[in-house]
C-alpha cells in the first residue's frame, strides 16, 4: 500500500544492518528519514515535532522500548510510534500499546506490512490535519464574525462566547463561561421569552429569528437580532448555537424616528391649541379691561385684575412660544445684511437696555456681512440673546458682537459670537440651554434659545455655546452665506 | 388724532362686540353699528357711513375680507383687521389697499389706540394722494385742450403765440369763465365751422 504522503520518520535502531534496511525500505516510499542508534542519541534530537512516526527497536543496548516511550510520547506526542521486536512477545507487546504505541511490529520486517502500518498512520495524520484546519477555518470564521455567537449547554450555562460578544459585552470569555447565560445577559423583562425560546430551540423546535436586547458590562442595554439552532453534540453533548447580529443602530435610529413622528404629531396639536387659545385669551382680556372699568374706584380690585394682567401676558407669551417653538418653521429668505438685523433687536430693547446701562460693541472689521436668510427670525434670536444677556449681567451690561467669515465645508458661513460680561453659563446649565423649557431667568418660559437652535437650524447652520475666559458667556452663530 | 369717528365694528364673539362698544367710547369714538356676521357689516355700513370699520375674519356666512371688499365698493373707507389667525392665506387677501391694519388676538386697548390713529392717518393720506393724482391727470388733460385753442386762434386770426395765449386769458377774464372752459368753446366752434370732409 502506497503511503498517501511522505512522512518525517526518526528509526531508533541500534542494528546497523537492520537500520539500513528500514531506511531502503522507508526512501523508497519517499518517506525523509533520520536514525538514532541509541535512547540516548534519539532523546539528544531536538527537532520533535516533525516527526510524524517514530520506529522503535524494542531492545536498545541502553534503554527498552518501556522506558523510552513514556519519555517518546511525552517529547513529540503526535508521532505514532511503531515498536519493532526480534520474538513475539505478548506481554512486551500489550504494554507497549498500553504505552501509547501505534503498532507492534516482528522482525525480520514484513516490508508490506511496515508500509500498512505507516500508512494507517498516514491517514490518520491527514484526516487529523484536515479536521483541524476544517476546525481552524470555522473557528477563524465564528472569532472573525461580527456577530455574537454563543452555545450553550441544556441547561443555559455558557460554553462558547466569541470575541465580537466579548466586544459588544464588554465581558470576557474567561469570566463568562459556565455562568447562567439568562441570569447574566438578560434584564428581568426579557428572561422568561428567551428561556421559552431556548427550551424550544432544545426541543427541536424550528424557530424564527427574534429581536432581544441584552444587558452588557457597564449596563447598557444592545440589540440584537437573534437566529438559533439545536448542537446534537457539542463537547460530548447537546447545545444551543445562538447567532446575534448588532441591530442597535437600527433599533435606536427607528426609536428616533418614532419619536420624531410622536413629535411631530405632538408638535402640531400644539400648535394648533396655542392658536386656538388666541380668541380664549382675547376674550379674557376684553372682559378683564371691561371689568378694570367696572371696578375703576376700588384700588384694591384694580390691583388684583394687574395682577390677572400679567399673569395672561405670561400664559399669552408662553402659547406663542410654544406655537413657534412646535409650528414648522417657514423661513422667509431675503438677501439681508446682519449688522442691521442685530441693530434691529438691539433697538427693541430699549427699556431692558436702560435699566442696565448696556452698551453695544461690534467687532466686525469691515466683514462682508449679508447672506440670504430670514431677517425677522433672525431678528427674534438676537433679540433673545441679547435679552437673556440683559436679564444676567449687572450694570453696566457689555454686549459684544463680533463677526468674521469662515469656509465650512467649501462653503462661506458667517460666524457670530454675541458674548456678554454676565455670570456666564454654569457647567450644570450647559448642557441643557437649547432644551425647551429650561430657563434661569424668574419670567421666561424657556422656549427662547430652543426656538433660536431650531431656527438657525433651518438655515443650514447652527448655533453652540462658545468657551470664553470668565466673566460672561458666548453664543456663537454659524450661518451659511448662501449664494452670493 | 383725536377726531371723533363713527365706528362700525364686527365680531361673531359676544365679549368682543361688548368691549368695543364699551372702549371705543373711551377713546372718543362712536361706535354706529355692531355686526355679528360679515352681512350684517356690510348691510348696516350701507345705512351708517362710518369712518373706520373694524372686523374680526373668520364670522358666519361672510368673512370680514370679503365683507370689507363690499363695502369698500361703494365707498372707500379704513378698515383694521382684528384676528386669531394669521395664515398666509389670509395675509394675502388682507394686501387689498382698504386693509389698513392687521391686528393678532388677543389685543388691548393699548393695541386698538395706535392702530385706529394710524390707520386713519394713512387712509387720508392715501385719499389726499388720490386726489393730488387725479388733478394732475386732469390738469394735463386742460393743457392738451389750451394748447389746441392757442393753435386755432394763431392760425385763424394771424396771432403768434403769446398773444394767442393773451387773447384766451382776455376772453376768459371779460366772460368771466375758465380758461379751459373758452378753449373748449373756441374748439367746439372750430369743428363746427370745420368743412365736412370727403372719405
Amino acid at each position: 500500500m502506497d503511503a498517501s504522503l511522505p512522512l518525517d520518520i526518526l528509526v531508533i535502531e541500534d542494528d546497523a544492518d537492520a537500520r539500513d534496511n528500514l531506511r531502503d525500505i522507508l526512501e523508497l516510499d519517499d518517506h525523509r528519514v533520520v536514525t538514532a542508534e541509541s535512547a540516548a542519541e534519539a532523546m539528544a534530537h531536538g527537532d520533535w515535532a516533525r516527526f510524524a512516526a517514530i520506529i522503535l527497536d524494542r531492545r536498545l543496548p541502553d534503554a527498552t522500548a518501556e522506558q523510552l516511550l513514556p519519555r517518546l510520547k511525552a517529547a513529540a506526542p503526535d508521532a505514532a510510534v511503531i515498536v519493532i521486536t526480534g520474538y513475539a512477545d505478548l506481554q512486551g507487546a500489550i504494554a507497549a500499546l498500553r504505552q501509547g504505541a501505534t503498532d507492534y511490529l516482528l522482525k525480520p520486517l514484513n516490508p508490506d506490512l511496515l508500509r500498512t502500518s505507516l500508512g494507517r498512520i498516514a491517514e490518520r495524520r491527514r484526516l487529523a490535519l484536515a479536521k483541524e484546519r476544517s476546525e481552524a477555518a470555522f473557528r477563524h470564521l465564528v472569532e472573525a464574525a461580527e456577530c455574537m455567537i454563543v452555545i450553550l449547554g441544556p441547561d443555559h450555562s455558557i460554553l462558547y462566547f466569541s470575541p465580537f460578544a466579548e466586544r459588544l459585552t464588554g465581558y470576557s470569555a474567561a469570566e463568562v463561561r459556565g455562568r447562567d447565560y439568562i441570569g447574566l445577559l438578560l434584564a428581568q423583562p426579557e428572561r422568561p421569552v428567551v428561556a421559552e425560546r431556548l427550551l424550544r430551540v432544545m426541543a427541536g423546535t424550528a424557530t424564527p429569528s427574534f429581536e432581544n436586547p441584552v444587558r452588557c458590562r457597564d449596563g447598557s442595554r444592545r440589540w440584537l437580532a437573534w437566529n438559533a439552532r439545536y448542537l446534537a453534540d457539542y463537547e460530548d453533548g447537546p447545545a444551543i448555537l445562538k447567532v446575534g447580529q448588532d441591530i442597535t443602530f437600527l433599533k435606536q435610529a427607528q426609536e428616533r424616528a418614532l419619536q420624531a413622528e410622536r413629535l411631530a404629531a405632538i408638535g402640531e396639536v400644539v400648535a394648533g391649541l396655542a392658536h386656538e387659545s388666541r380668541n380664549a385669551l382675547q376674550r379674557s382680556q376684553a372682559c378683564l379691561e371691561m371689568l378694570a372699568l367696572a371696578v375703576r374706584d376700588q384700588p384694591r380690585a384694580l390691583d388684583l385684575i394687574g395682577r390677572i394682567q400679567q399673569a395672561q401676558d405670561h400664559l399669552h407669551h408662553l402659547y406663542e412660544d410654544v406655537r413657534s417653538y412646535a409650528a414648522p418653521i417657514q423661513l422667509d429668505k431675503t438677501l439681508c445684511d446682519l449688522c442691521v438685523v442685530w441693530r434691529e433687536a438691539w433697538a427693541h430693547l430699549e427699556s431692558a437696555r436702560a435699566e442696565k446701562q448696556a452698551v453695544l460693541r461690534e467687532r466686525v472689521d469691515g466683514v462682508d456681512l449679508r447672506c440670504l436668510a430670514d431677517p425677522f427670525r433672525l431678528e427674534q434670536i438676537f433679540r433673545n440673546l441679547m435679552d437673556n444677556s440683559l436679564a444676567a449681567c449687572s450694570a453696566p451690561a457689555v454686549i459684544e458682537v463680533r463677526a468674521e467669515i469662515a469656509d465650512l465645508d467649501d462653503q462661506p458661513v458667517l460666524r457670530i459670537a454675541v458674548r456678554d460680561n454676565g455670570p456666564g453659563i454654569g457647567p450644570e446649565q450647559r448642557p441643557r440651554v437649547f432644551d425647551p423649557f429650561f430657563t434661569t431667568k424668574a419670567k421666561g418660559t424657556g422656549l427662547g434659545m430652543a426656538i433660536a437652535k431650531r431656527i438657525i437650524a433651518a438655515h443650514g447652520g447652527h448655533i453652540e455655546i462658545g468657551e470664553c475666559d470668565p466673566p460672561g458667556a458666548v453664543f456663537l452663530i454659524t450661518l451659511p452665506k448662501g449664494p452670493a | 388724532m383725536s377726531r371723533s369717528l363713527k365706528i362700525a365694528v364686527a365680531d361673531d364673539e359676544r365679549d368682543m362686540r361688548d368691549y368695543f362698544q364699551e372702549i371705543l367710547p373711551l377713546l372718543g369714538h362712536q361706535v354706529v353699528a355692531v355686526a355679528q356676521t360679515g352681512r350684517e357689516l356690510v348691510d348696516l355700513c350701507t345705512t351708517t357711513h362710518p369712518n373706520l370699520v373694524i372686523t374680526d375674519i373668520k364670522m358666519p356666512d361672510m368673512d370680514g375680507i370679503d365683507a370689507a371688499g363690499q363695502i369698500c365698493r361703494h365707498a372707500p373707507v379704513p378698515v383694521i383687521l382684528v384676528t386669531a389667525h394669521h395664515d398666509p392665506e389670509f395675509i394675502r387677501r388682507a394686501e387689498a389697499d382698504h386693509i389698513l391694519a392687521y391686528l393678532v388676538k388677543p389685543i388691548k386697548q393699548a393695541d386698538l389706540e395706535p392702530a385706529i390713529g394710524i390707520a386713519m392717518r394713512r387712509f387720508e393720506q392715501f385719499q389726499a394722494l388720490r386726489k393730488e393724482t387725479s388733478d394732475l391727470k386732469q390738469a394735463l388733460e386742460d393743457r392738451k385742450v389750451i394748447e389746441k385753442a392757442k393753435g386755432i386762434l394763431m392760425k385763424k386770426a394771424g396771432l403768434d403765440e403769446n398773444d394767442a395765449f393773451r387773447r384766451l386769458q382776455k376772453l376768459a377774464s371779460d366772460k368771466n369763465r375758465k380758461l379751459i372752459d373758452i378753449a373748449q368753446t373756441i374748439l367746439t366752434a372750430e369743428e363746427a365751422l370745420e368743412p365736412p370732409r370727403r372719405s
